[in-house]
């Protein structure tokens, strides 16, 4: 069973007749991938649960206007960042929050040559969480954005308002960052 | 720069299910992008989603095409 079809076992359909096809089989194939997105980025399953319903009614809305210029996923996921991002700002507004100095990530000494060990797999999306959450936001969503295969660099750059060359700079301490704090979770 | 993450084998594992010994042994990852996207894969979408979804669809119409998808789709 390949990656796509396993992602799709079990997942449950919108009911037909309330939407045509074409937004069903939208929702079908990419309704997982935002899930994901708004699910590590916010770091709260339910409010990822009512980021990702509110996306697809938004973008059911908004279904008028989208020309195709871009992909399915872009325009999700264009969708589903401004969402997340106000839904932060709201939250930060409230807690005076602040993110980790991205300096700390400079300064860190990294084996990223050497293995980094874990005991078991099953609480590995708490650490990844935990290493996300540690991150600040542009970081944080340049990496769950790159690892989306369908993205290119220059479709990563178009989302979070950058050149494609900055997004490739900012990636690699990005990384760095996050070994580090992944490599303090365990 | 990039950073395998990587298990300890784990030899009573290799008679398990593979989800049993996926746990015990883990997964190697060659970078953080792997490691994410093997995340995503076991990150299951709560179905919850889709029937609130269908709860707020039923009190939507659907949203008139605009004129250049009329025109495209005839």
């Amino acid at each position: 069973m390949s990656e796509s079809q396993l992602a799709l076992e079990g997942q449950e359909a919108l009911q037909p007749g309330l939407v045509d096809s074409k937004f069903a089989a939208v929702y079908q194939e990419h309704s997982r991938a935002i899930f994901y997105l708004a699910l590590r980025f916010l770091g709260d399953p339910q409010k990822a649960e009512d980021a990702t319903h509110d996306v697809f009614l938004k973008a059911f809305r908004k279904i008028g206007e989208f020309r195709g210029e871009s992909s399915w996923r872009t325009w999700l996921y264009r969708i589903t960042i401004n969402h997340c991002r106000n839904l932060q700002q709201a939250w930060h507004e409230r807690h005076l929050f602040s993110n980790a100095d991205e300096v700390v990530w400079e300064n860190a000494v990294a084996r990223t040559d050497s293995p980094f060990r874990v005991l078991e797999t099953k609480e590995l999306g708490q650490r990844i969480q935990k290493s996300l959450d540690g991150l600040s936001h542009e970081y944080r969503l340049l990496l769950l954005l790159v690892a989306d295969e369908q993205l290119s660099y220059e479709q990563i750059g178009a989302l979070t308002e950058q050149t494609a060359d900055a997004v490739r700079g900012k990636l690699h301490r990005a990384r760095k960052a996050f070994a580090v704090l992944f490599e303090k979770t365990a | 720069m990039k950073r395998k993450l990587t298990s300890q084998p784990n030899s009573e594992a290799q008679n398990s299910s593979e989800q049993k010994s996926e746990h015990l042994s883990g997964k190697e990852f060659n970078n953080v992008e792997e490691l994410l996207r093997h995340d995503a894969l076991h990150t299951p979408i709560p179905p919850a989603i889709v029937r609130r979804l269908n709860t707020s669809l039923r009190g939507i119409s659907s949203p008139e095409p605009s004129w250049w998808q009329r025109l495209f789709n005839k």
